[in-house]
């Protein structure tokens, strides 16, 4: 039935899209809510993903992994919302934002994942990008490395970078 | 290790105990699918209607292309002289109504010289008279 989820997708079948949210929903969801940061913006992403989906589906017949495809197009998605993120936060636009940064510096809390991810967010874009494809989009270093146009030894030299950089984070903290 | 292709080498205890921090995650609210499905009907219509559009686009292109292509070549083909005309006699002619600047155009100029060039190989025409005192002399006998 997956095997066979490209072409039927390409045809425009609803039913085929429905499969394709329940198979890949959830993940595409809690990836765009660690890039992202909060649920409303998670949400309108994961229906960019699935309305780009439909909108570039002459191409589908060509596509053999549909879940590394669907992770491309969030991380378009997710990069253009996340621009504008900065830019209402520059022009002091983004209340939640703000509320969220002076979340991390008022806890002391840092096992809960929420807040980690917090940290996480002030991560290098590409580290960032490779962490939450990594471990909330439950992908390997190879569909990491075709999403992101790097290589899978990148990829995992990213991640480890990553945590590293994350645990000196937290050491640093008082 | 969360994947497990290829391992950027074994996590120490450290790195490891991040990497689990990080894996819980929050749950889609149950109303994110009917929404997701509700915008892929709406584009799916959207697309259909756009294919539409772009079919009627794509056939009043090709019907306005062809119809330029027949009068450009209409009115860039030569009128074909016919062989039992006078080229020399018709020339003549068409050069003494140029001369005479009449308002027409070169193309009607040349039509015309041509049907004087004609002269009396044309086919003869019958003319409606509305009475026998009208006619020419010699046909109302």
């Amino acid at each position: 039935m997956e095997k066979d989820l490209p072409r039927r997708l390409a045809a425009g079948d609803t039913a085929a899209y429905q499969e394709a949210y329940d198979l890949y929903g959830a993940v595409l969801f809690r990836t765009a809510m660690r890039l992202l940061g909060g649920r409303a913006d998670a949400e309108d992403a994961v229906q960019e993903v699935f309305a780009a989906l439909v909108r570039s589906r002459d191409r589908l017949i060509r596509v053999t992994n549909v879940k590394a495809y669907l992770f491309v197009s969030l991380r378009h998605v997710a990069g253009r919302m996340y621009r504008r993120q900065q830019n209402q936060a520059a022009t002091g636009l983004d209340e939640t934002k703000c509320h969220v940064d002076a979340s991390i510096h008022a806890s002391d809390d840092w096992e809960t994942a929420d807040r980690l991810w917090r940290v996480v967010a002030s991560l290098p874009a590409e580290q960032r990008d490779v962490l939450a494809l990594k471990i909330q989009g439950e992908l390997t270093f190879k569909e990491i490395g075709a999403i992101c146009g790097i290589s899978a030894n990148t990829a995992a030299s990213r991640y480890r970078y990553a945590l590293e950089k994350l645990k000196q984070m937290m050491e640093e903290r008082p | 290790m969360i994947g497990n292709d290829l391992p950027p080498g074994d996590l120490p205890p450290d790195l490891s105990a991040i990497e689990r921090a990080l894996s819980g995650g929050p749950l889609p609210s149950p109303a994110l699918r009917g929404l997701v499905t509700a915008q892929v009907e709406q584009e799916l219509r959207r697309s259909k209607q756009l294919d539409f559009w772009q079919y009627a686009a794509a056939v009043a292109a090709v019907t306005l292309v062809v119809m330029n292509l027949t009068l450009t070549v209409s009115t860039a083909s030569p009128q074909r002289s016919d062989p039992g005309i006078d080229r020399e006699k018709q020339a003549a002619i068409q050069r003494q109504l140029e001369d005479m600047q009449l308002p027409l155009s070169p193309q009607e100029i040349r039509r015309q010289s041509m049907l004087m060039a004609a002269g009396a190989e044309l086919m003869p025409v019958g003319t409606p008279h509305s009475s026998i005192r009208e006619m020419p002399e010699g046909l109302n006998r």
